[in-house]
């Protein structure tokens, strides 16, 4: 399990072995530092593992400064070729129509798929 | 001097509101930018979504718009601006109508002013939810 920042901001990655998932968890308004953290913490879970899916739960992620969205595409491009489905939750209208923009450019390598929360992300 | 300070807040929520034009005519956040008072007081809720506090976060929520902005899909216009003064601390009521590209929608909006350093400027916009503009900005999100 990774976990960077804190309850205020940050994000968690932690490998579920009975699905062979990466669930990757996503809060607040992303300072630089928690940003400039995100890719090298998803490229760190996979160097350790093999993942069939990935998992991201950002229900409570707020659209995010520059860093954040430079992480975003960091982070997807590490999961192309690697990962047959990616699932994408979130619970801001704002957040999701920030990173369908930064994810429109994978569509044809990553089967993405978009799912609606309401506020408070997955239990 | 009551009436000119009124002027001044005035001018100020006017171009707050030409900076959401500029927006969505694709002519950038410039605008926006220099509208807006950029500390950790400052309070934002668009159509969409909750509130954001301070200027980063407020700034990050703008920039969500900035690429949705097009030439073809100008066209938002305020209507019955009122000022209301109270020293240096105004707000400003509206009726706001949305570009036709963006739901074409009437939305009660609400800002305050500081004069900070001798210039006014937006510490808080709220506007009504906007149902048809969320629904518009992720069709042409799918078609970006």
């Amino acid at each position: 399990m990774i976990d960077v920042g804190d309850g205020a901001n940050g994000f968690s990655v932690a490998f579920d072995r009975m699905t062979q998932t990466l669930q990757v968890a996503g809060w607040g308004f992303w300072s630089s530092e928690v940003a400039g953290k995100f890719a090298p913490a998803i490229a760190s879970a996979f160097a350790k593992q093999m993942c069939a899916a990935v998992v991201f739960d950002l229900g409570r992620l707020a659209p995010m400064r520059d860093e954040g969205q430079e992480g975003w595409c960091r982070s997807l491009r590490l999961l192309v070729g690697r990962v047959r489905k990616v699932t994408i939750a979130t619970g801001s209208t704002l957040t999701k129509l920030q990173l369908l923009r930064l994810s429109k450019q994978f569509d044809k390598e990553l089967a993405l798929q978009w799912v609606e929360l309401d506020r408070g992300g997955m239990a | 001097m009551m009436r000119g300070e009124e002027d001044a807040v005035r001018m100020a929520a006017t171009r707050f509101y030409d900076a959401i034009e500029a927006m969505v005519s694709g002519k950038g956040l410039e605008a926006m930018r220099d509208a807006w008072h950029h500390t950790d007081r400052v309070t934002s809720a668009h159509p969409i979504d909750d509130f954001t506090e301070g200027w980063e976060q407020v700034w990050a929520t703008w920039k969500v718009f900035e690429p949705f902005g097009h030439p073809d899909r100008g066209g938002t216009s305020i209507k019955n601006l009122r000022v209301h003064l109270f020293g240096d601390v105004a707000y400003t009521t509206c009726m706001f109508y949305s570009a036709p590209a963006f739901g074409g929608e009437r939305l009660a909006c609400t800002n305050v002013l500081h004069k900070k350093d001798g210039v006014w400027k937006v510490v808080h916009h709220h506007a009504d939810k906007a149902p048809k503009l969320a629904a518009a900005l992720e069709k042409i999100a799918s078609e970006m």
